[in-house]
């Protein structure tokens, strides 16, 4: 994954020779009477990919994708869209296509209207409209329903329906913006799975705007995590969760430990709440970047609980709480002798017998399993 | 007993209101109905209740030569100032709606004014207006004028339709290769037919009606039905005015259902739509 997304001076260079990324965005602002939405952002999405954008409410990702489709106009930057500049060009004129949020189907034309209008709008013969609109139909598995209006279809059939009006057209981008939101959570694990494969079969580059990282992790190649109008980090799924580089990042994808050193590591130590532990090997080289180590990311499932732990950071604590998650249990503790609170996120075994509150527990963590940040 | 009390107090409160509605719907009627009883009187002076029946101030209105040349005028003004103001208007409205228009207020202040600008002003304003430019006594400018007093329905109607569009559809369309005139004529306008139909039903009443402004447009000689009417009324006391008028009401009437069954469909479609997307 390219690192041209880090917030910083936007790179002017092109792509690599040969195959351009399906879209190249550079330095790109954005405000909305004085707000801003979008504060130099810079992000390549490969060709073919499956790429998200990931991030809090207002943190820009919606509106970078109206960027990409063409409803807004940039402040500054350029746009890029195989290959091409698209910086000022109509959404008409794109070879873009929106999945939307509450998919804006027409209502006044029925399931195969609604999937040919792009095709009728490009003037394609009627009988290669037909063939296409069934294959399409086919890929969403909406076949029995090509006559039905949209309001007569669930949430997850309109949701299919404008996928197939968005394919419809052959796209080199298709946008999708949180289209899976409004589904319920059975459903939308469901879909889930679905983008992906006809993503897989068709091919297609697919930017997927999402608040909820395990759908980003699911589904992406590669996923963008933006904050305050910034691209925070690039990188695949694992590498975003085993690797942030920041304290946001850490902390809004999946479950963690914020940990703040008291002082910079030394000599492999490092004092956590006045306790001394053994600070990851990455931390003790300098950690990242010039600032050093400054606080450290220890996810809930890597912190260990038990009376004999063979790990190099061990501690005493009091269980403060117990929640039941059905496959793992989450314990929140204190550790001895100071106010530090971990919580950790220990799988159920079935034979075990769960710590009460108030129980006196041993807590570790391989140094390693913990992640040097910066901020 | 406190309750039964309240309960008594409600019951006075619903039969006031009751009252009240009665005595609305018979001052409207009541002059209705007294023009569509004389209208069938067996006299020629105003009498009520009629002392008998007659359908002879039917047969007198196709006798006054006036009638029948004003009514044609009357309807080829209404049906061109329908058609300018229905079209001039559902654009209006949609740069009302969705444009970023420069003082929109203003604007849509201007439109709406003709009708709190009482209409013989504005008809005594036109006159002056036409006979300046040299429009005075010809069919243009009485068109004109009648579109300007239909105007106000048709934007009130149609942007009322279009506050309620979900703007993602345009955008959909847009987004899927539509110009924009493209988008306003495939998901734009069959979205709002109900309301610019129902508008243009009431701005072609209006013009149809319309006699304080027309009166100072029209050159001597040339009339619509409500000036041929009123010139009518001035030399003439019998029921034949009450008789075209009884045929005027009826024509509106009718007009009005119409409107009122469509409006009601495309309400009853829209609240089927909204109903069906919230259950999911």
């Amino acid at each position: 994954m390219s690192d041209q997304g880090q917030a910083g001076p936007p790179h002017a260079e092109p792509s690599q020779a040969g195959v351009p990324h399906a879209v190249e965005i550079r330095g790109v602002r954005k405000a909305f009477q004085g707000a801003v939405a979008l504060d130099g952002v810079s992000i390549d999405v490969p060709d073919g990919s499956f790429f998200s954008l990931l991030g809090p409410s207002g943190c820009g990702k919606s509106t970078l994708l109206r960027v990409i489709s063409g409803f807004e106009s940039p402040d500054a930057g350029t746009l890029h869209i195989a290959g091409r500049d698209m910086t000022d060009t109509p959404p008409n004129r794109r070879p873009t296509a929106m999945v939307f949020q509450r998919w804006a189907l027409f209502p006044h034309m029925n399931v195969r209207d609604n999937v040919a209008y792009g095709l009728r709008l490009r003037k394609t013969g009627k009988q290669r409209i037909r063939a296409r609109v069934d294959e399409l139909l086919a890929l969403v598995g909406l076949e029995e329903h090509s006559a039905k209006r949209p309001s007569q279809l669930s949430g997850g059939q309109q949701q299919r329906v404008a996928l197939a009006r968005a394919l419809a057209i052959e796209p080199r981008v298709l946008l999708l913006d949180e289209p899976l939101a409004s589904l319920d959570l059975k459903l939308r694990l469901q879909m889930q799975l679905e983008l992906k494969r006809i993503q897989r079969e068709v091919g297609t580059t697919f930017v997927f705007v999402t608040h909820d990282q395990g759908e980003a992790m699911t589904m992406s190649d590669a996923i963008a995590v933006m904050k305050d109008g910034r691209v925070q980090q690039i990188g695949s799924p694992q590498e975003i969760y085993d690797e942030p580089r920041s304290a946001f990042v850490a902390d809004f994808i999946g479950d963690t430990n914020l940990l703040e050193l008291d002082e910079p590591v030394r000599d492999g130590r490092m004092t956590v709440g006045g306790r001394t532990f053994a600070a990851p090997d990455r931390a003790a080289a300098g950690g990242e970047g010039d600032g050093g180590c400054k606080a450290l990311s220890l996810r809930y499932e890597r912190v260990r609980v038990g009376e004999e732990l063979d790990c190099a950071n061990v501690a005493d604590a009091a269980v403060e709480e117990v929640v039941f998650f059905g496959g793992s249990i989450r314990y929140r503790v204190r550790l001895d002798g100071n106010a530090q609170e971990l919580v950790a996120e220990v799988p159920r075994t079935g034979v075990e017998t769960p710590y009460p509150i108030g129980a006196r527990i041993r807590v570790g963590w391989d140094p390693n399993a913990a992640i040097a940040l910066a901020s | 007993m406190a309750s039964s009390s309240t309960f008594r107090a409600a019951r006075v409160r619903r039969l006031i209101l009751h009252v009240i509605t009665a005595l609305c719907v018979f001052f409207v009627l009541a002059p209705l109905v007294v023009v569509i009883l004389n209208s069938f009187s067996s006299v020629s002076y105003n009498k009520f209740p009629p002392p008998g029946f007659s359908l002879k101030w039917y047969e007198n209105i196709f006798q006054v030569p006036e009638f029948g040349n004003s009514a044609v005028y009357s309807l080829v003004l209404a049906a061109l100032s329908t058609v300018l103001a229905t079209v001039i208007g559902a654009m209006a409205s949609y740069a009302f709606v969705r444009g970023r228009l420069f003082a929109k207020g203003l604007i849509s202040g201007a439109i709406l004014a003709s009708l709190v600008v009482p209409k013989i002003v504005l008809g005594v304003g036109l006159f002056v207006f036409f006979a300046k430019i040299g429009g005075y006594g010809q069919l243009w400018s009485v068109v004109v004028s009648h579109a300007v007093i239909s105007l106000p329905f048709v934007v009130t109607l149609v942007s009322a339709a279009m506050v309620g569009l979900d703007r993602s559809l345009e955008e959909a369309s847009r987004d899927l290769g539509a110009s924009p005139f493209t988008t306003f004529r495939q998901i734009v306008l069959p979205q709002i037919r109900v309301s610019i139909t129902v508008g243009a039903l009431f701005a072609f009443i209006v013009s149809f009606d319309q006699l304080e402004s027309t009166i100072f447009l029209l050159k001597p000689g040339t009339e619509t039905l409500p000036i041929a009417l009123f010139n009518y009324t001035i030399k003439h006391q019998d029921p034949t005015v009450a008789a075209l008028s009884s045929l005027m009401i009826l024509f509106s009437v009718a007009l009005v259902i119409v409107a009122a069954v469509l409006l009601k469909r495309g309400n009853a479609m829209e609240a089927l739509r909204r109903t069906q997307e919230s259950q999911k």
